[in-house]
């Protein structure tokens, strides 16, 4: 299943020692991967813990099986690294509820047009503060679904729950999303 | 990918695209020494314990070495004893420490080797330097012990040729190369007659004929040579001095 998967391909030539092999790899995924990251825990710890998290795909690289897809490989780690932080911290730290980072990154892009900057902006803040509110243990199944693209039985995998579990925290996640976005919530 | 949204309950994508608007993203720096440590962990494993093995090598023959050296210091020398024969070479072990104690401060070891060993005070035939009891002290293995009971036991089980005298350990070799016959003019030294003493010299006359000679001198009138006798006599037999030697006998 995970062999025909393009980025299973990458890792396993990166296992072999192709060092370009990983830069693709890391091109495909680090952008969904820090937002599942800079979502799971607080904005100070988010560089260390995505660190981390590609440390671990690096140092076993070699025990990679494609039995799977690498995107459920590599969030699961990443799931288990964020789990790892808030044992460390006590708690899922203090997520900063306005994204205020990312909304003046993107007043910042020159070749964005202001109006979508702060439309994008607005949103940015309105979806962070959303997503704040949610349960650990929604917004992680929430995240591994959209960010990591995992199915409900992957995510049910992950987190160690069953798939009936699972389906029904991205159900509620949703839910309470829709209802804090209002008109700003997808369909 | 299909299969598995079959249970999705809702499309993920308009969720995505959401998120993505985020300009969110990893700084240059994280990426940089993630891409890095990347290409680091790829060197080959083999090269990463290289240098800190051969190091270690480095360090054990190093400490072999050192251990060598001072270690060869510390064990036994063997040293080949002053040659009076050419057949007669007595090799023989002796320790550093002990060497070192025999000789005095500053001189040579081959110095110390051809110094004559101290003469006894008295060349008495049946003085043999030093007490049985004292071969099990602690001091009895410091330089050759010579004479004794024991020695003269060993004597009398070896030949001849093999008897190995202290004068034949302390002579220098010029004098060992000597002629015996001028040897045997020569007046002997006196460490070299306390050695003889030992081995050559014969037993002494039991005291009844030792005290009968004096007696005779006593009468022939040699009274100073009567009187050293006596008192030599008095020395290796006081008891039987005490018990039989009268004062009328020697008017």
């Amino acid at each position: 299943m995970g062999a025909g998967d393009a980025d299973a391909q990458l890792m396993l030539r990166y296992a072999a020692g192709d060092a370009r092999a990983f830069d693709e790899l890391y091109a495909n995924h680090r952008n969904g991967l820090w937002r599942f990251i800079r979502r799971s825990v607080n904005a100070a710890a988010t560089d260390d813990v995505f660190q981390e998290c590609w440390s671990r795909v690096i140092a076993h690289r070699e025990n990679y099986r494609p039995e799977a897809r690498f995107a459920t490989w590599l969030y699961r780690i990443a799931h288990n690294c964020c789990m790892d932080h808030w044992r460390k911290s006590g708690r899922r730290g203090m997520r900063e509820t306005a994204d205020y980072e990312a909304v003046a990154a993107a007043a910042d892009d020159a070749g964005a047009e202001p109006l979508a900057a702060a439309l994008a902006g607005e949103r940015g803040e309105r979806l962070a503060a959303a997503l704040e509110r949610l349960p650990e243990e929604q917004l992680s199944a929430f995240l591994l679904y959209v960010e990591g693209g995992l199915s409900v039985v992957e995510i049910a995998d992950a987190t160690g729950v069953s798939p009936e579990t699972a389906k029904s925290r991205l159900r509620y996640a949703a839910a309470k999303l829709r209802k804090s976005l209002g008109d700003a919530a997808p369909d | 990918m299909e299969r598995r949204d079959e249970e999705a309950p809702y499309p993920r994508e308009p969720w995505q695209r959401l998120l993505g608007e985020s300009a969110d993203r990893p700084p240059e720096t994280t990426d940089a020494r993630i891409r890095a440590a990347a290409r680091r962990d790829l060197v080959p494993r083999g090269r990463r314990w290289w240098l800190p093995a051969s190091l270690a090598a480095s360090f054990l023959l190093a400490v072999m070495i050192v251990r060598s050296e001072f270690g060869a210091l510390q064990r036994p020398v063997r040293v080949e004893s002053d040659v009076a024969g050419d057949s007669a070479i007595d090799a023989r072990l002796i320790e550093r420490g002990a060497g070192t104690e025999a000789r005095e401060a500053g001189q040579s070891p081959a110095a110390a080797a051809q110094r004559p060993a101290p003469a006894p005070k008295h060349a008495d035939p049946e003085d043999y330097g030093y007490l049985d009891a004292e071969s099990g002290t602690e001091d009895a293995g410091v330089g050759p012990r010579v004479g004794g009971p024991e020695h003269e036991l060993r004597a009398a089980s070896e030949l001849p040729g093999e008897a190995t005298t202290s004068e034949d350990v302390r002579i220098d070799p010029p004098t060992a190369r000597m002629d015996e016959s001028k040897r045997a003019a020569a007046p002997p030294p006196a460490s070299e007659a306390a050695t003889r003493g030992v081995t050559d010299l014969p037993l002494p006359p039991s005291p009844e004929t030792w005290y009968a000679r004096i007696r005779k001198m006593i009468a022939e009138g040699r009274r100073a040579e009567a009187e050293r006798e006596l008192e030599a006599l008095r020395k290796a037999y006081p008891d039987w001095a005490a018990r039989n030697v009268k004062a009328a006998d020697l008017r």
